[in-house]
């Protein structure tokens, strides 16, 4: 996005005008739940911290220094929201098992899809999507949010390494070793060879 | 095997700096642009207009009414007060310990509307401010590792709550033309 419409969105944003939240909201809004969707694989989740996070940008915006890069600084925002929810998440969740049944007689494992049947193209699409997302699951998290903010966030090798605090090699070295296993988990390697 | 020092060359050649990549290396490289590149069309997760409109609409709400998140908080503080209140009086029981000090006599639970009335009086523009500006400290600012205390994981999860109910409930109507 060019930097001078940029800027008159921010400043018009800082200026209390709805007009220039919602420009921001049009510039990053998808990307941002994309991010947001990729990180919590919910679309509730995705729409729920889109939600607090344009609230956020409300309550903060007057605090963004210009001086350093506007998308760098929401996805930082989005990166730790991600981070509150996920460790919130793991603080509630209570193991459940397949074979309990309910009041119905049904168990869980008894609403689980049958893999045997027939697939159209819709559940083959799913079924890719959820490849990427069962493939991004066995990334370690830091690895993972690297790899989203690379992608959603547009950030810079420096960026990243600045953000998780590491020198500039590591942060390289896990995305590139990230992005191997994704690869190789997604069978990307298996169509090279 | 690449070490340190290159991994480091590759990251700033990708970043843009004008870095000469050799052997191992521009491999590296390429194979990190070539999977970025693969992974792009993948990672496409679009928000239907629907929910991007929820969104905004909740934004436009907050522009409307900074303080209101906050006056929520205080009405949902002053609930759980004049709760505990009750609770209390309900399990008082004069004399049931035998005390040398005369008994405190509780006149009269203190009703929810002077308990929130007592609650806005205190609540001036200054102190609203300085919780916000905490608020937005540690939601802009604190870093991400560190752990939020449980009660503030509550008042967000509070805070979630009521907007939610305030905010999705809206009735629909149709827009006459």
């Amino acid at each position: 996005m060019e930097d001078r419409r940029l800027s008159a969105m921010i400043a018009s944003a800082k200026a209390g005008q709805a007009d220039g939240y919602e420009a921001l909201m049009e510039a990053f809004g998808s990307r941002l739940y994309g991010y947001f969707f990729r990180a919590t694989r919910s679309h509730h989740d995705a729409e729920d911290l889109l939600g607090e996070l344009m609230l956020r940008l409300v309550r903060t915006l007057k605090d963004y220094d210009e001086r350093g890069r506007f998308e760098q600084w929401l996805f930082r925002v989005a990166a730790n929201m991600v981070r509150d929810r996920i460790r919130r998440i793991k603080a509630r969740v209570a193991p459940v098992s397949l074979s309990a049944e309910r009041e119905s007689g049904e168990t869980l494992a008894d609403r689980i899809p049958d893999r045997s049947r027939p697939a159209d193209a819709a559940m083959m699409a799913q079924e890719a999507a959820q490849g990427l997302d069962e493939a991004l699951d066995k990334l370690d998290t830091v690895t993972r949010e690297m790899v989203l903010l690379r992608h959603y966030g547009q950030m810079s090798f420096k960026e990243l390494s600045e953000l998780f605090d590491c020198p500039l090699g590591t942060a390289l070295a896990r995305v590139h070793r990230g992005l191997k296993m994704l690869r190789r988990l997604m069978g990307a390697e298996d169509k090279d060879a | 095997m690449l070490d340190e020092k290159q991994y480091e060359r590759i990251a700033r050649s990708l970043d843009g700096e004008d870095v000469e990549l050799i052997g191992a290396e521009r491999q590296a490289a390429d194979e990190i642009r070539r999977a970025e590149a693969e992974l792009s069309a993948a990672m496409d997760a679009s928000a239907t207009p629907a929910r991007l409109r929820r969104a905004r609409r909740r934004m436009i709400a907050a522009l409307e009414h900074p303080r209101l998140r906050l006056r929520r908080i205080g009405t949902v503080a002053a609930v759980a007060a004049a709760a505990a209140a009750v609770l209390v009086l309900i399990l008082w029981q004069p004399g049931a310990a035998p005390s040398p000090q005369p008994p405190v006599r509780v006149q009269a639970a203190p009703s929810f509307d002077s308990v929130l009335a007592a609650l806005e009086e205190t609540a001036r523009e200054d102190e609203f401010d300085l919780i916000q500006y905490e608020l937005d400290d540690l939601a802009a600012g604190a870093p991400s590792g560190a752990a939020w205390p449980a009660l503030e994981l509550r008042i967000e999860a509070i805070e979630n709550d009521l907007w939610d109910f305030n905010l999705d409930d809206f009735p629909t109507y149709p827009i006459e033309g």
